[in-house]
């Protein structure tokens, strides 16, 4: 399978990122901007990986409030599949 | 003394008289107050009912493809996080909503003990009139004339007395206004922050919803077109050529294969068409959540502003506008009169 391009790995890199941030600030705004940011990622990317991860992180993010260490710990994981996805066959 | 005493009585039930006999109209708050119980209900309603959407579309996707992670297991289990959450909020709020109402129910019962009492004043002031114009009509000559005099003085006695008893049952009701003041601002409060977390949970859901939709429906559509375009695009000058030109060997091969490919992609475009709809479809059901919810916060304000301005009326002895309440409560009934009617469409089967 080919790998996805350099530019979206890291584009998603950056939103994980965020979204973790987002999380821990426990703003409303922040959380949803990062999950609006990450949904047009999902949308827009061919990689389908990379658009399931997306996608993970989107799901979780919605669940911040009931249990905030288990959605940072699920944007933990989509961060590390995508390190494997990104680092090639 | 006695005339000083006579005069001071006099100007008592003067001034008595002169007061509206009215207790103050407390049914509106209490209404308001069972309309805010709605609201609040039916705020969390329609957030559960996204959070159990939410939970359906990530198991159909789990059940569909799961793969190397067990993400949507732990999805799972943050739903069940959030419902937890939410309904000890839900359980919190509803007890405090609960002495709300009681409240509310004795202001109302406080007024009505107030009115009976001005009615039983009313009904005794004109009989003793009645009886003094009677007395008057058969009584010696100036016994009229006397008997006027004694049914005027009565009648502003007994105005005076139904004065007296509006003004205890506004008394009786401004002490339980005040002693409620502090109450209903925190719960205003609290019930305003609330319901703006059920608006960001409700926006975050919507998009959850969304993207499993898309993971569901959509996956791979990019990637099927962009591949069936990319042959298109590359067998191009030999399709044009193959279906212009003589019967060639390997001529109807192509033609078909062009044929399924043409087939394919208005297969992605129909999915593509049903995709849109349905997303389409679940952010106009998030969307009147949401305008529950925002109805529901000024609902909250109209609620708090109504038990403010019965405090106001009642320090001030003048009447209550309730002109912001009824605005806001017809907004909400609009809202909630379009979601009943859209919500069986809507509901998540159990």
């Amino acid at each position: 399978m080919e790998g996805p391009a350099v530019t979206e790995c890291e584009r998603l890199e950056e939103l994980l990122a965020a979204a973790a941030v987002a999380v821990e600030s426990e703003s409303p705004d922040a959380r949803a901007e990062a999950s609006r940011a990450l949904l047009a990622f999902q949308r827009r990317t061919a990689d389908t990986v990379l658009a399931r991860l997306a996608g993970a992180a989107v799901g979780a993010l919605a669940h911040s409030i009931g249990d905030r260490a288990g959605v940072l710990d699920v944007l933990a994981r989509c961060r590390a599949r995508r390190a494997r996805r990104c680092a090639g066959p | 003394m006695r005339i000083n005493a006579l005069w001071a009585f006099a100007v008592v039930v003067a001034w008595l008289a002169g007061c509206a006999a009215r207790v103050q109209d407390v049914r509106p708050f209490a209404g308001a107050t069972e309309a805010l119980d709605a609201a609040v209900a039916a705020a969390y309603e329609g957030t559960f009912d996204a959070v159990a959407r939410a939970e359906r579309l990530t198991a159909e996707v789990a059940d569909a493809g799961a793969d190397e992670d067990d993400r949507w297991h732990r999805l799972e289990g943050l739903s069940g996080s959030t419902r937890r959450y939410l309904a000890a909020l839900r359980g919190a709020r509803a007890a405090a909503l609960e002495s709300m109402r009681d409240h509310a129910a004795s202001l109302v019962a406080a007024a009505d003990r107030g009115r009976a009492r001005i009615e039983r004043a009313d009904a005794t002031r004109a009989s003793l009139v009645g009886f003094v114009a009677a007395a008057g009509a058969l009584g010696p000559p100036g016994a009229g004339v006397v008997g006027e005099a004694v049914g005027a003085f009565i009648a502003a006695a007994g105005e005076a007395s139904a004065a007296l008893a509006a003004h205890g049952a506004n008394a009786d009701l401004r002490r339980r206004v005040e002693a409620h003041a502090h109450a209903v601002a925190r719960l205003a409060d609290l019930l305003d922050r609330d319901l703006l977390v059920l608006d960001g949970q409700l926006v975050l859901l919507g998009d959850a919803i969304e993207s499993a939709l898309l993971e569901r429906d959509g996956a791979g559509l990019a990637a099927l077109e962009g591949s069936v375009r990319g042959w298109r695009n590359a067998e191009g000058a030999g399709l044009a050529a193959a279906m212009g030109g003589p019967d060639t060997p390997g001529r109807g091969e192509r033609l078909r294969a062009y044929a399924h490919a043409d087939e394919a992609l208005a297969r992605v475009s129909r999915r593509r068409q049903a995709l849109d709809a349905e997303v389409d479809a679940r952010r106009r059901e998030i969307g009147l959540a949401l305008a529950v919810v925002r109805a529901g916060r000024r609902t909250v304000t109209a609620w708090r502003r109504a038990h403010d301005d019965v405090r106001a009326a009642l320090a001030q002895r003048t009447t209550v506008s309730l002109d912001g309440l009824t605005l806001a409560l017809g907004e909400l009934r609009r809202r909630l009169d379009r979601l009943e009617r859209l919500s069986d469409q809507w509901r998540v089967p159990p």
